[in-house]
């Protein structure tokens, strides 16, 4: 161990206990374990792991619009021949009565408004 | 207010992250000793002064030396602890609900720490205290004005009326005796 170092150990270690604030035991390795943690080198980003992360970035776009192409959307299918407009079900014309009632509004003791509730 | 540690840790902060060792030395067993009194478990309370260490060098640039740098890892090194104890009732409460929590496996009492690869603190106190009742009176004074009770090199010159040189000196003589003594327990590395 470097000899400076060792004397603020030391020193550390005397103030320690002369203001009796020291625990039993200490760890020999404590100050290596801290510095470890601080010395570890920020995670180095090289070639291949970017062009990894690009090519995995490409890749879930491509997939990602072939499923939206694929599933989600309603594909319209055209017909190649006309679509026949003939009604085939049959019908019965049918008589607006609601104009009626408006007009019976004034007169409540009428019949038709009594049949139009 | 002047701080010891200033030079340092302006190294620190400009790139020497080697220099923090030098802290971490300085200030490791007061700290664990502080840590020690909140968890009641040397490996936790190891543990705990690392975290506090880390958080320390991870804001140091927020420090802004309006008080001692020893003062601010000392309260760092509190909420640490309190966060320690707080997620141990956690862990606690989660233990009773648990079905299980006779087999949980207790930290302190495996952590293998063992007499090899730790300063045994509690000898070299020992050692101390008989060098330290033998020093000279003068030699004593000093020592404790300023590594006891912390006070400047003005305040002791004023107290023990003597010059700042003489009072580094008797200081440094003083240290140089002591140290020694602790020497002996170090010589492994």
């Amino acid at each position: 161990m470097n000899n400076n170092i060792k004397n603020i150990k030391l020193t550390g270690f005397l103030k320690a206990i002369l203001k009796n604030e020291y625990p039993l035991y200490i760890s020999k390795d404590f100050s290596s374990k801290i510095m470890k943690n601080i010395s570890k080198p920020v995670r180095d980003y090289n070639f291949l792991t970017h062009s990894l992360r690009i090519a995995s970035a490409v890749t879930f776009a491509v997939i990602t619009l072939f499923v939206m192409d694929n599933i989600f959307t309603d594909k319209i299918q055209y017909s190649k021949s006309n679509i026949n407009q003939e009604i085939l079900s049959p019908t019965r014309n049918v008589a607006n009565q609601m104009e009626k009632c408006e007009d019976a509004k004034d007169s409540v003791q009428s019949s038709d408004s009594l049949k139009c509730k | 207010m002047q701080d010891d540690d200033k030079p340092i840790l302006d190294e620190i902060i400009n790139g020497n992250v080697s220099k923090y060792e030098i802290i971490i030395n300085k200030y490791q067993a007061r700290i664990i000793s502080l840590c020690f009194r909140y968890t009641k478990s040397y490996p936790d309370a190891e543990e705990v002064a690392q975290e506090a260490f880390l958080k320390a060098y991870n804001s140091l640039n927020k420090f802004r030396f309006e008080s001692k740098f020893y003062s601010w890892l000392h309260r760092i090194s509190i909420n640490c602890s309190l966060n320690y104890i707080n997620s141990k009732e956690k862990t606690k409460e989660k233990e009773t609900i648990s079905e299980n929590s006779g087999l949980t496996e207790h930290k302190g009492v495996s952590s293998g720490e063992t007499p090899y690869n730790t300063y045994n603190m509690q000898m070299m106190a020992e050692s101390i205290e008989s060098i330290y009742n033998s020093l000279p009176e003068d030699l004593k004074l000093v020592i404790k004005l300023r590594d006891v009770d912390d006070l400047s090199y003005d305040e002791i010159s004023i107290i023990a009326k003597l010059p700042i040189g003489t009072i580094k000196s008797k200081l440094h003589r003083a240290r140089e005796i002591l140290t020694k003594g602790l020497e002996e327990y170090t010589d492994d590395e």
